[in-house]
């Protein structure tokens, strides 16, 4: 069940939209924002808000990487593993961040704290290899600044 | 003038609209293009790659004709060795991950991609690594879904979003994980129409129902129509051994689920093989001779001693126009009563083929708004649905729905008006049409229908008196209105057309001395000169005693109302044709066994007046006949002259008497002006708060469920435990 605000939230996005399909990515973000992550039961309740079914919303939450259709922990690394960064050290980087926190791609630490994803370009081939947490940017990412990164987020 | 451009494809100019595509204008020049991802159902996508042409003076090399507009004095090549190398590196790349499972794969034979794999000639590829690796999905009813050979051309995708507006299926996931899925792969909830199966050009979707059941190569093909609504889909038997193995669509129309799935009820083992004649209270079985006597002496007893005025008949929507046309010819010359009539006249809108006669189906589109007062529509008349949904996903024009619940219509209308029924609706829309009162969605909705030049309004299958009047009032106000009245039972207006009507000969020919006289010399035979009784009356009259015997031919009255039980068992004598052993038949003193419309030749009239020929793809199950047939036999041995070797000997006559049909072609549609009851007050539906013409239902979809035959499909019991969305 979405909660009365998440639903006056997408209807404030629906306002914006000629065809409610186009509030789509929006209104997702709307409940990941509350929840963290979009689940099957919130999907379906967006979906009917939207006049939408559920395979078509599923079709656009599944095509972006940054709507999380599993649960996440507090905080998402995204490691860029685009061409650019992966010739500037992603390889290394991976395996620094990887055996810092005992995760792999697709997984969250055990205290719940962090979770690994890959990202395709994150659009910061200027700062190689880039990463972002949650909604901020770093790079270049070498191994004397992750400590201090990743310090920054409980 | 028309705006025209010129396009050169391999040497042949062709002049086509500006907004056509390459490949139209390769079709109009008859140049065949390869496609996959393409169908002329759908809108352009352009994701396969095999329809690359080549453009003079282009700046790309390679160019997709399904998705490209023409412009003027375009030159196109459509094989070059350059573009037949390209086509075989794109159907490499499909093989890559396409198992080559085609010996046990229910598409091989029919299939785009093996096909063109073939025409191609391709060797062995230099592509290595192992093949995709997904389960197949089993889990949905009907159909099943072999995800693996998926190409990913979005096909039925697209099909079940733009023609259907059901959108069950979607592309989940991105790039090389990307696959078709339903919601979160869960089994189809769906209208199971199957036209995902019919348009994957690939095995990826097949249905349960014909694996593993044969071969293309090996069917036997018999055109036909369907038989379940009264939209009349043209479809094809496919048979093998005698036997169907499965209904396809003919090409570019649509079929629902019960077209498509449903004719499995044609081998139920209900199914009557033989003659049933009541012997000490019980139904035996008997051979026609005993049968047909027993049938012919009780009605000679009864027309003797009462008059054959006490003997009723009840035609059915389910046969052909050649057995309504011989059931009211049998009542009136061999038994010789004008008491004819169906009880599916209590089903259909008031002013049917008076006031409202259809347009044609395909013309919806053609409306600037549609304006659809019954939002069952999309059940009942599953392809009138589609028609709705074309106009606004293809060509964009305005819906405006009447409706309580909630169901796919609604998700494509331009406006919603949510009231319980018809008459509430109208009651708000026609003062805001007439002086624009009314605000929110009925100002909106009037607004549209002011601005539209031309408008389809689809009439529900349930019109009473008060909702009629404002449906006229209504359509004064509109410019260009055009009906479509919604009719559920297949062959409902042959069987009016016919003169299964009390009052009226074929061809809404009134009961009056001319026509019973012109009717009379060309049957050689006398006829009553008065109208017979309605359903409803000769119901009356038997529960009064001045019907002492009824002649049933394919309708379950009983089954369709148990209140009409004891009025049944007070006749002294019932006959039932039917293809079942139903509710009524059980009651009955003689049952005879019919053929289904797949065992028979014929003619039907869709809801749109179109004249469609039905063929037989089967023999006659055990010793049953086609109503035609039984009717003539017993009309002989009652003293009447009937002599017709095949159904086409009664249309010779239908022809020659029914001016409504006298130079009908085959496929085409009567004119609405040229009948007798154009613009007249005349009501051919009944309307009754006493009976009930239930359908006899095991679903809460009317979609997967119409009565005695649907629910003897065993494909479409499966389905109907599913609910009309929340």
């Amino acid at each position: 069940m979405l909660t009365e605000q998440e639903k006056q939230e997408i209807s404030e996005e629906l306002k914006h939209c000629e065809r409610p399909e186009a509030a789509a990515i929006e209104a997702l973000r709307v409940v990941q924002k509350k929840r963290g992550w979009v689940s099957d039961a919130s999907l379906r309740d967006v979906a009917a808000q939207l006049s939408m079914t559920p395979a078509e919303l599923d079709a656009v939450a599944t095509f972006y990487s940054f709507i999380f259709r599993k649960p996440v922990g507090r905080h998402v690394i995204a490691l860029c593993d685009s061409m650019v960064c992966w010739s500037l050290g992603h390889d290394d980087l991976y395996k620094l961040i990887s055996t810092k926190l005992g995760i792999g791609y697709g997984e969250t630490t055990g205290d719940n704290r962090f979770t690994l994803l890959p990202a395709s370009c994150l659009g910061a081939c200027d700062r190689a290899p880039a990463m972002m947490v949650d909604d901020e940017l770093f790079g270049p990412v070498t191994p004397e600044t992750i400590d201090e990164i990743l310090s920054k987020y409980s | 003038m028309e705006n025209t451009v010129t396009v050169t494809i391999d040497g042949i100019t062709v002049k086509v609209k500006p907004t056509a595509t390459i490949l139209d204008a390769a079709k109009q020049a008859g140049v065949r293009i390869p496609v996959l991802c393409a169908d002329d159902k759908l809108h352009p996508y352009g994701s396969c790659r095999i329809c690359l042409v080549e453009i003079e003076k282009s700046p790309r090399k390679f160019t997709p004709s399904c998705t490209t507009p023409v412009a003027d004095n375009m030159v196109v090549k459509t094989m070059t060795p350059d573009l037949f190398e390209a086509r075989k590196r794109i159907l490499e790349l499909l093989l890559c991950h396409h198992p080559l499972d085609c010996p046990v794969c229910d598409k091989a034979g029919n299939c785009q991609l093996q096909d063109l794999v073939h025409e191609y000639g391709l060797g062995p590829s230099k592509f290595t690594e192992k093949k995709r690796v997904v389960p197949p999905n089993y889990k949905s009813a009907v159909i099943d879904r072999e995800v693996a050979r998926c190409v990913l051309c979005g096909k039925c995708v697209r099909v079940c979003r733009e023609q259907n507006a059901v959108g069950e299926l979607a592309f989940t996931r991105r790039g090389k994980e990307s696959k078709v899925s339903t919601d979160f792969d869960q089994q189809l909830d769906c209208e199971f129409c199957g036209e995902c199966v019919e348009i994957c050009p690939v095995g990826a979707l097949t249905t349960k129902q014909f694996k593993y059941r044969g071969r293309t190569w090996n069917m036997e093909r018999t055109q036909s129509v369907c038989n379940y609504c009264g939209c009349g889909c043209r479809m094809v038997y496919e048979t093998r051994q005698g036997r169907i193995v499965r209904v396809r669509s003919a090409a570019r129309n649509y079929l629902c689920g019960k077209g498509r799935f449903g004719w499995d009820a044609v081998h139920h083992a209900d199914r009557l093989t033989t003659p049933l004649v009541r012997v000490s209270g019980e139904l035996v079985p008997a051979t026609w001779d005993e049968a047909l006597a027993m049938v012919v002496t009780n009605l000679n007893v009864i027309k003797n001693k009462r008059g054959a005025d006490s003997i009723g008949g009840l035609g059915s929507v389910r046969t052909t126009n050649e057995e309504s046309y011989l059931f009211q010819k049998f009542m009136r010359s061999a038994i010789g009563t004008n008491n004819v009539d169906m009880l599916a006249r209590l089903k259909v809108p008031k002013g049917l083929n008076t006031t409202f006669f259809s347009g044609e189906l395909s013309n919806i589109s053609g409306h600037d708004v549609v304006l659809v007062l019954d939002g069952d529509v999309a059940e009942l008349n599953p392809l009138t649905g589609i028609e709705i949904v074309r106009a606004v996903n293809r060509n964009y024009k305005k819906l405006i729905l009447v409706n309580s619940g909630y169901n796919k219509l609604n998700r494509i209308a331009s406006c919603v008006l949510e009231y319980v029924s018809p008459d509430a609706a109208l009651a708000d829309l026609l003062p805001a049409l007439k002086s624009g009162q009314g605000t929110g969605a009925v100002a909106d909705a009037a607004a549209i229908l002011k601005e539209a030049t031309s408008v389809a309004v689809i009439i529900p299958a349930r019109l009473p008196d008060g909702t009629y009047y404002q449906v006229r009032e209504l359509l004064s106000l509109l410019k260009g209105a055009t009906t479509y009245p919604v009719v559920k039972r297949s062959n409902f207006l042959g069987a009016l057309d016919m003169g299964v009507l009390p009052g009226y000969y074929p061809g809404y020919q009134k009961v009056s001395p001319d026509v019973v006289s012109r009717f009379a010399s060309a049957w050689n035979c006398m006829l009553p000169e008065i109208p017979g009784k309605n359903a409803l009356e000769m119901l009356d009259a038997i529960k009064q005693g001045s019907i002492a015997a009824l002649y049933i031919m394919g309708d379950d009255p009983a089954g369709s109302d148990a209140g009409l039980k004891p009025v049944l068992e007070k006749l002294e004598f019932l006959v039932v044709q039917d293809i079942f052993l139903t509710e009524t038949a059980k009651m009955a003193d003689v049952v005879l066994p019919a053929v289904s419309s797949a065992e028979k030749a014929g003619t039907l009239t869709s809801l749109e007046r179109r004249l469609q020929g039905i063929s037989p793809a089967e023999e006659p199950l055990g010793d049953a006949q086609p109503d035609w047939n039984i009717l003539q036999t017993v009309a002989k041995k009652m003293g009447s002259a009937m002599h017709y070797a095949s159904p086409s000997d009664i249309m010779k006559e239908i022809r020659a008497l029914v001016p409504l049909y006298a130079d009908l072609a085959v496929g085409s549609v009567w004119p609405a002006e040229k009948s007798p009851l154009h613009g007249s007050e005349t009501n051919l539906s009944l309307l009754s708060d006493s009976v009930e013409k239930n359908d006899v239902i095991t679903s809460e979809r009317l979609l997967f469920s119409s009565g005695t035959t649907t629910t003897r499909s065993k494909e479409l019991t499966t389905v109907c435990t599913f609910k009309v969305e929340a």
